[in-house]
């Protein structure tokens, strides 16, 4: 901060950082507003507050512990060396007098918020499947599992040049597919496995039931706002000034991926917007203009081409976002009839299914592309290095990866946790107060103009139907 | 009288800019305990709120 260009380099950064911040909170604002739409009418203000509640939880464990996963274990630990003690991992303990104001440390604080934000979105992504029927309190502490243990622990180990995923197994994930929402998409599924469908959501013949939105245009507009903030996601993976000729050692600036590998704005712009246009292209035909997987199509498309969006070229993007955007679908549905699961909001599809394939297909694409620079011993990475030493990305790292993103530190557990809090009846509501609505407490109704006329699958579920 | 600092000259030299300084375990044990205490807090509620939301549905249907 003593040359004009040292302040301004270091200002721009903090400030950078810092809009991806407030863009980012769109996507938080975006969930609650799909979930609210999604929701019927008896069951607003729980659905509403539920998600709500998770800021501030996630807030307080990622400050107490979060930040501090994130730079003291990208070795496992004992995978790839032990805890890490270096002066990173020193300023993000909650003690540390680098979390707080400092007139020596700019950047922590804003750093730490934008990862903040991850962690909202990746336990918000779980708050939509489990609408109408899941106890705040069960959903809380899963939230807080998430958000601030086993997202971050997958960050440090696949979303950062140091961590052992990246440095032994040439693991790519730029833009987070199964990082963020790999895990997210496991975990909602493992939760909605112990949590069951909500009531009369399966006819007895196993024929699942339509439970229509009570607004389906909250839905998209919720939609619209999760891709606004989105890009302040996007920026939020990259560093924005970086000396990107680690090689020969002549000074280049560029931005760079999580990993200090280059990429630029103009790449995940493009990228970005074409993904999101196949994937709603694709959403489209295949659910044959509905409204709510022709949105979600988007949000999938992008997601399933997220992996590798720091290097696709935008019509590899397209086309991969369009093909994320056709399995996750098909796998919703067959998962859906096959095992009975209720995501009311298609998270474990449009978030697990597709991000999953998206880390499989950039392993396939980018076979070969110096995932990060060696940390140590250049040429150790298992599945293959490239000509300098460096961890080379290859198909069966981001395979075992998108494994591990999706099952070891999603599915497994989230599994757990939700059959502990279930045997402590935490996890679901009563079913008198399923059927009654979540909200009957005390709120009052909010639309009261249309109390008269009982929506068909209310009379469904008060009639009993199993 | 100062809780902390008592000039802005320097800015070069200052590091931790709150007040009490040297504070900062004591804090992160309160931050704890408002943490899990409130997680008590809500359970303990929403357990209330439930068992009043059963009360109310089973004398709607009686």
């Amino acid at each position: 901060m003593d040359t004009d260009i040292g302040g301004l380099t270091t200002i721009f950064t903090e400030f950078y950082y810092w809009v991806t911040v407030v863009l980012m909170f769109l996507i938080h604002v975006g969930f609650c507003t799909y979930e609210v739409g999604a929701s019927r009418r008896k069951n607003l203000q729980h659905t509403l507050m539920k998600n709500t509640m998770c800021i501030p939880l996630i807030t307080v464990t990622f400050f107490l512990f979060g930040w501090w996963i994130y730079f003291a274990l990208p070795n496992g630990p004992w995978i790839n060396g032990p805890i890490n003690e270096d002066a990173f991992t020193a300023a993000a303990v909650p003690w540390s007098e680098h979390m707080g104001t400092n007139m020596q440390d700019r950047i922590n604080g804003v750093f730490w918020a934008a990862f903040l934000l991850f962690s909202w979105t990746t336990a918000s992504i779980i708050s939509g499947a489990l609408i109408e029927r899941v106890r705040t309190a069960g959903f809380l502490i899963i939230a807080v599992m998430v958000g601030s243990v086993t997202w971050i622990l997958d960050a440090a180990w696949g979303w950062s040049a140091a961590g052992w995923m990246v440095q032994l197994m040439g693991y790519h994930d730029a833009y987070a597919s199964g990082v963020v929402h790999g895990i997210a998409g496991g975990s909602a599924l493992a939760v909605l496995a112990v949590l069951g469908p909500r009531i009369g959501r399966f006819a007895p013949d196993g024929t699942p039931r339509v439970v229509p939105p009570h607004n389906p245009w909250l839905i998209t507009v919720g939609l619209f706002l999760i891709f606004t903030g989105f890009w302040g996601f996007y920026a939020a993976c990259n560093i924005p000034i970086w000396d990107v000729d680690p090689v020969t050692e002549v000074t280049f600036f560029s931005a760079t991926n999580i990993y200090f590998m280059p990429t630029t704005l103009s790449a995940i712009t493009f990228n970005f917007i074409l993904s999101l246009s196949g994937g709603l292209m694709m959403g489209y035909v295949v659910s044959k203009g509905d409204p709510f997987w022709s949105y979600s199509g988007g949000l999938a498309g992008i997601i399933t081409a997220s992996a590798g969006n720091d290097l696709y070229h935008p019509i590899q993007a397209l086309i991969i976002g369009m093909a994320g955007v056709w399995v996750a679908y098909k796998l919703h549905h067959w998962v859906e009839r096959r095992f009975k699961i209720d995501d009311v909001v298609g998270a474990a599809a449009v978030h697990g299914y597709a991000g999953t394939f998206g880390v499989i297909v950039a392993g396939f694409v980018l076979w070969g592309y110096p995932a990060a620079a060696p940390t140590g011993e250049p040429g150790i990475a298992w599945f293959g290095s490239t000509p300098e030493g460096f961890p080379a990305i290859n198909p069966i790292g981001n395979i075992l990866g998108a494994f591990i993103m999706w099952g070891v530190l999603g599915f497994l557990p989230a599994w757990v946790v939700a059959k502990i809090l279930d045997a402590f009846g935490l996890l679901r509501v009563p079913r008198e107060v399923e059927i009654a609505g979540l909200d009957t407490h005390a709120s009052p109704d909010p639309y009261p103009e249309f109390a008269l006329r009982e929506p068909e699958f209310d009379r469904i579920q008060r009639e009993g139907a199993n | 009288m100062s809780t902390g600092l008592e000039s802005f000259a320097s800015p070069a030299g200052i590091t931790a800019m709150y007040p009490f300084p040297g504070s900062e375990t004591f804090l992160v044990i309160v931050l704890v305990a408002i943490w899990l205490i409130w997680h008590i807090w809500q359970i303990g509620h929403e357990n209330r709120e439930l068992r009043e939301s059963q009360r109310k549905a089973r004398e709607s249907k009686g």
